[in-house]
């Protein structure tokens, strides 16, 4: 691996800027778009329901975007025009999976500059682009293309480090791994996974150890603790780490030690075996797809792939059955880093083309073989093959949009009557709103428990979210009644 | 006949010792007599003795003779006093209509033309020796030397100079603002609240969001060493040029011996080193302890006359005067270099621009493991010299240069006027000088070890210097803010309001935000939700949750340059260590309003001496 700082200006630029693209878009989404919801930009909001307009509404509208992040962008860009375009707000999620799959290229390019041409460069792009689960990832949640986005860097920067002993890249790995929790929860078992195993890739005494432990894991310790004291003074004394219901709520205790004991089978397996056994290679050829490296530390990284492996597919025997989109992301991300190893290969562009081929070939086959009872598949293969009319998917949505649209003109906390099935009412927390009477609805189109409520609002510390019979007892609700349409 | 057949016939030397200074001299391509005295075999008067013998001349003490008063002024009316000591030259007086003078380099042309020429007199020549002449000149020129060493820079660039803390147009500045503010806080008390309140915190994210930057991009130097090894062994010694090593030193006789020790091993050749160690006229115990030491013969003991300000600057700008090196580095009384520092400083400069006036060396501490406070600041040099400086750098922001071990082109170095004996801090103020000047500044892979304070006291006192030096150097370069953008450009100008003015603020504004902050914790006033309003506190919370935490994570990098893992969970305390850093800034702030020329001494000796790497 060549990891020479870049000399030349332009490269450096060029690779720069597209770093700070794949970066900034989907952290846009779930970090700015939620402060300036909250703080500045309050007048937002009939937007969003602007933005459900039925006349016009599409599937990708619908779908293959985030609709308030785009339009509070478009809108403070060029504040004259009332509506904005679908095809800028379907663009979005498009650019989010390629901000990913240029992120991971670009980490992939610096590492492997020395020996990965431009070609080999354009390749892994487009076996990135063209894997059904990174492109699904990216373009329906941000939080996942960000926890792909953050793992890739970790596991990259990771590497780096134990082969070039940098310190800049075991600095970047630790705030990977601190900030890809507070993006998504699965990333909580993915840093637990590391934190189990990574003591036995890294030579060095125990003061070495130590210290590698601080610095990785001392950024979600710090950042956690942060997000409890946010958490605290907003919730005036509330729980801490609210979200902890929610990690367990995807796999439950139950399962969490069972990925522990996966872990822990693995190292005691790893010792078994003397660094230059034969049976320990068995599982991956000399040439294979996850060699990277020369000769002499070649078993240290067969062990960090074989590691990162095993916690995938922890991730995925765990949480497959708890939340549908658990195995599209694994899938994902061990896509990503199967086809960045690969890209790496120090083989030449041409012999890894075939290799990559296949990925993509396997990426494809998982995909298909992911169970289909989650309608969100269908919808988004449905909204690569055309775009149907909202109204013929979701004539309630569209119906109880329009009306929304209507009430919220006056800014004011609404709530849903009983028969108003299938939608809740989120309100901010009025006492601490800026002036005083936020308010936002958002209409589900599927049915809504309190803990699909929770995880989809994840990281939003800002709201509070109360389910219908709730809001309706809230003294500043005024109840309304919506005709709601049932096919 | 040779100097060294002389020295020979004379027995001031055997057979042996001048085969070996003859074998010695093939690598070194000194003079005979200069690499004897480097050897410690002969001293300077004999030297002096033996050249009077080689060029027929007669041997005369100019310290034993002060020149003739009318004499002097006479050939001061036609020759520059640094055209003298240029020559190593003293007029004596008159002898037979002719004007006698002394030199320690009889060989040198000027005898032979230029100086009879301007002086429109014959000379008649004396020897004598090296020591003898630098003492003269030291006694005949004394008020001179004061003159130059204190008010030399205030004389050429009067802007420059530390004498006036504050100038008349900042004093009306500060006037105006804090009334304005006053005024302000009256009339609409939220708006300007709230106002203030932002602004510092604006001032906290782009501070943390610069250290931020300048980590990243030095840990991304890491592993380039800016000088290799092979390149160091690719200089021949006989190419090396005088380098003049300045050893200031003030009340420290119980380090005097390591100092001397950790210089000597210095790879060298020692006829090349012009080595002067700087004591204070009234510094008798140093004085004393070297006596009982005696330093090789190419250490000279320079006494700085006694005058106001007594500071390391002034000791430092009267040691240039009489450096005959063509670079130049200063050690402190504690220090001990990497063998190879001076040459690989003279790499980077062979390597650098031609606008590269000086190279840093990184400073680190031998005795880091001596209790907690020693640990912290180890943390923090490290981190700050392995990387923020190079980051720095690497960003072509101006460097604060470190108190010791910067290494400097003789002549750009006396063209920046050398140090301002005002300044408390005048290695922070040159670098900044430096940059302003368009010079360049870099750093280098070697180490100078020294003390770390391990008394909290101590560590206060000197803290507070430095703080109060950097309030100097930001209220010296901020006088025409306007003319140093010119000079100097937008990145000298962020530079030194990162560097020099946001350090010193923020340790001020720091125990104001703590007192706010626990005040709200354990009151919850409601007063003070107006001055927070929501974007406000979108801020204030980032900078403390997010500020604080890649402050400390960014002084985890310390560690790992130097391997100093064992080290890394005491950069979790360093909020504890925050607090001493407030201390001092107030210590620093109340110093500078009522003694700012005052020099906080460092007591140096106090770590265990088996710590010491000389030991």
């Amino acid at each position: 691996m060549d990891l020479r700082p870049i000399r030349n200006t332009r490269q450096r630029k060029f690779l720069g800027a597209l770093f700070a693209l794949a970066l900034l878009l989907p952290l846009f989404c779930t970090v700015t778009v939620p402060l300036a919801e909250k703080f500045l930009l309050p007048e937002a909001f009939p937007m969003l329901l602007e933005a459900r307009d039925p006349e016009g509404l599409s599937v990708a509208d619908s779908i293959l975007r985030k609709p308030l992040g785009v339009h509070v962008l478009w809108k403070a860009v060029f504040p004259f025009f009332r509506r904005t375009p679908d095809g800028v707000v379907a663009g979005w999620g498009v650019l989010c999976a390629l901000g990913v799959s240029t992120l991971t290229g670009v980490l992939l390019f610096l590492a492997t500059r020395s020996h990965l041409e431009g070609p080999g460069f354009f390749a892994f792009f487009l076996a990135a682009l063209s894997s059904p689960s990174l492109l699904f990832t990216g373009t329906t949640s941000p939080g996942g293309a960000l926890l792909l986005a953050f793992c890739s860097i970790a596991a990259f920067s990771l590497l780096s480090y134990a082969v070039l002993e940098r310190t800049f890249f075991l600095f970047v790995a630790g705030l990977a791994l601190g900030a890809a929790p507070f993006v998504h929860p699965a990333a909580l078992y993915y840093v637990i996974g590391m934190a189990m195993i990574l003591w036995m890739l890294f030579p060095g005494d125990r003061d070495r150890k130590l210290a590698l432990y601080i610095v990785l894991f001392s950024p979600f310790a710090l950042l956690g603790g942060g997000w409890a004291f946010l958490h605290w003074i907003y919730e005036r004394g509330g729980p801490l780490f609210p979200n902890v219901r929610a990690l367990y709520a995807i796999w439950g205790s139950s399962r969490l030690s069972l990925l522990l004991l996966a872990c822990i089978f693995f190292v005691i397996g790893r010792q078994s075996y003397p660094e230059n056994d034969a049976s320990c290679r068995l599982m991956l050829t000399r040439d294979g797809a996850f060699t990277i490296c020369d000769r002499g530390r070649m078993v240290r990284f067969e062990s960090f792939w074989i590691a990162h492996l095993l916690i995938l597919a922890a991730l995925f025997v765990l949480g497959r059955d708890s939340d549908e989109k658990i195995p599209v992301l694994v899938l994902a991300m061990g896509t990503m880093l199967c086809l960045a190893a690969v890209a790496a290969a120090p083989r030449g562009w041409r012999r890894n083309v075939p290799v990559l081929t296949l990925l993509v070939v396997l990426s494809a086959v998982g995909w298909y073989e992911l169970p289909r009872t989650w309608s969100l598949l269908e919808m988004w293969e449905q909204a690569l093959q055309g775009e149907p009319e909202i109204a013929a998917l979701y004539p309630e949505d569209a119906e109880t949009a329009a009306f929304l649209r209507s009430v919220t003109r006056s800014r004011e906390p609404v709530s849903l009557p009983e028969d108003g099935a299938d939608v809740l009412a989120f309100l901010s927390d009025v006492s601490r709103a800026p002036r005083g009477s936020a308010s936002r609805i958002a209409v589900l189109p599927s049915s809504a428990t309190r803990e699909i409520s929770e995880r989809i609002f994840f990281g939003n510390g800002f709201w509070k979210v109360i389910l219908r019979e709730e809001a309706t007892q809230h003294e500043h609700v005024r109840p309304v009644s919506v005709p709601v349409v049932r096919p | 006949m040779k100097l060294g057949a002389i020295l020979l016939r004379q027995g001031a030397i055997d057979q042996k010792t001048l085969d070996r200074a003859v074998e010695i001299q093939k690598t070194w391509t000194s003079p005979i007599g200069t690499i004897l005295m480097a050897l410690g075999l002969v001293n300077s008067r004999q030297i002096a003795l033996a050249l009077a013998e080689q060029f027929s001349l007669s041997y005369r003490d100019p310290g034993a003779e002060p020149p003739d008063p009318a004499v002097l002024r006479h050939v001061l009316s036609r020759v520059s006093e640094s055209f003298l000591r240029a020559h190593s030259t003293l007029p004596l007086g008159e002898e037979g209509g002719k004007i006698a003078f002394a030199t320690s380099n009889p060989t040198d042309p000027v005898f032979g033309g230029e100086l009879p020429e301007r002086l429109g007199r014959e000379i008649v020549l004396y020897v004598a020796s090296e020591r003898d002449m630098s003492r003269s000149f030291m006694s005949v020129f004394r008020q001179t030397y004061i003159d130059e060493t204190v008010m030399g820079l205030f004389y050429r660039t009067p802007e420059q100079s530390a004498i006036q803390t504050f100038t008349n147009a900042q004093l009306a500045a500060i006037f105006i603002f804090v009334t304005a503010l006053l005024f302000g806080i009256y009339e609409w008390p939220r708006v300007v609240g709230t106002g203030i309140v932002l602004l510092v915190n604006i001032l906290y994210l782009v501070s943390i969001l610069f250290k931020f930057t300048a980590s990243m991009a030095g840990a991304h130097t890491e592993i380039r060493q800016q000088v290799s090894d092979e390149e160091v062994a690719e200089l021949k010694d006989e190419d090396l040029p005088v380098y003049t090593v300045l050893l200031p030193m003030y009340r420290e006789p119980v380090v005097v011996k390591m100092l001397i020790e950790s210089v000597k091993k210095l790879d060298y050749p020692t006829s090349k080193l012009d080595v002067k160690i700087l004591l204070e006229e009234d510094d008798v115990e140093t004085y004393e302890s070297l006596r009982r030491i005696q330093p090789p013969a190419h250490f000279e003991i320079v006494r700085v006359p006694y005058s106001f300000p007594k500071t390391k600057p002034k000791a430092c700008n009267y040691g240039l005067l009489f450096a005959r090196g063509e670079f130049l580095t200063i050690f402190d009384a504690e220090d001990v270099p990497d063998r190879d520092q001076l040459k690989k400083a003279l790499v980077a400069f062979a390597k650098g621009p031609e606008n590269l006036a000086c190279v840093q060396a990184a400073l680190n501490y031998f005795n880091a493991r001596q209790n907690f406070l020693t640990k912290m600041f180890t943390l923090e040099y490290s981190y700050w010299f392995d990387y923020m400086l190079p980051g720095i750098e690497t960003l072509r922001f101006p460097i604060p240069l470190g108190g010791t071990s910067n290494h400097f082109r003789v002549e750009t170095l006396r063209a920046l006027g050398g140090w301002d004996p005002f300044n408390v801090t005048e290695d922070a103020d040159l670098g900044i000088r430096a940059s302003a000047r368009g010079y360049r500044i870099a750093t280098i892979n070697s180490t100078t070890y020294e003390e770390s304070n391990s008394r909290a006291g101590n560590w206060i006192r000197q803290r507070s210097r430095w703080i109060k030096g950097f309030m100097m150097t930001y209220l010296v370069h901020m006088r025409h803010p306007v003319r140093f953008v010119r000079q100097a450009g937008w990145r000298a100008f962020w530079g030194l309001q990162l560097l020099v003015g946001g350090t010193f603020l923020t340790f001020l504004i720091n125990p104001i935000l703590w007192l706010v902050f626990i005040l709200w914790l354990a009151l919850r006033p409601q007063w003070m939700d107006a001055y927070f309003p929501p974007a406000v506190v979108v801020i204030s919370n980032m900078n403390l949750i997010l500020g604080n935490a890649v402050a400390i994570y960014m002084n985890m990098l310390a560690v790992f340059r130097r391997q100093y893992f064992w080290l890394t969970p005491y950069a979790l305390l360093n909020p504890a260590y925050w607090i001493l850093h407030s201390t001092a800034a107030y210590k620093a702030l109340w110093q500078l309003l009522t003694n700012p020329f005052y020099w906080e001494k460092t007591t140096h000796g106090l770590a265990s001496h088996t710590e010491h790497p000389t030991a």
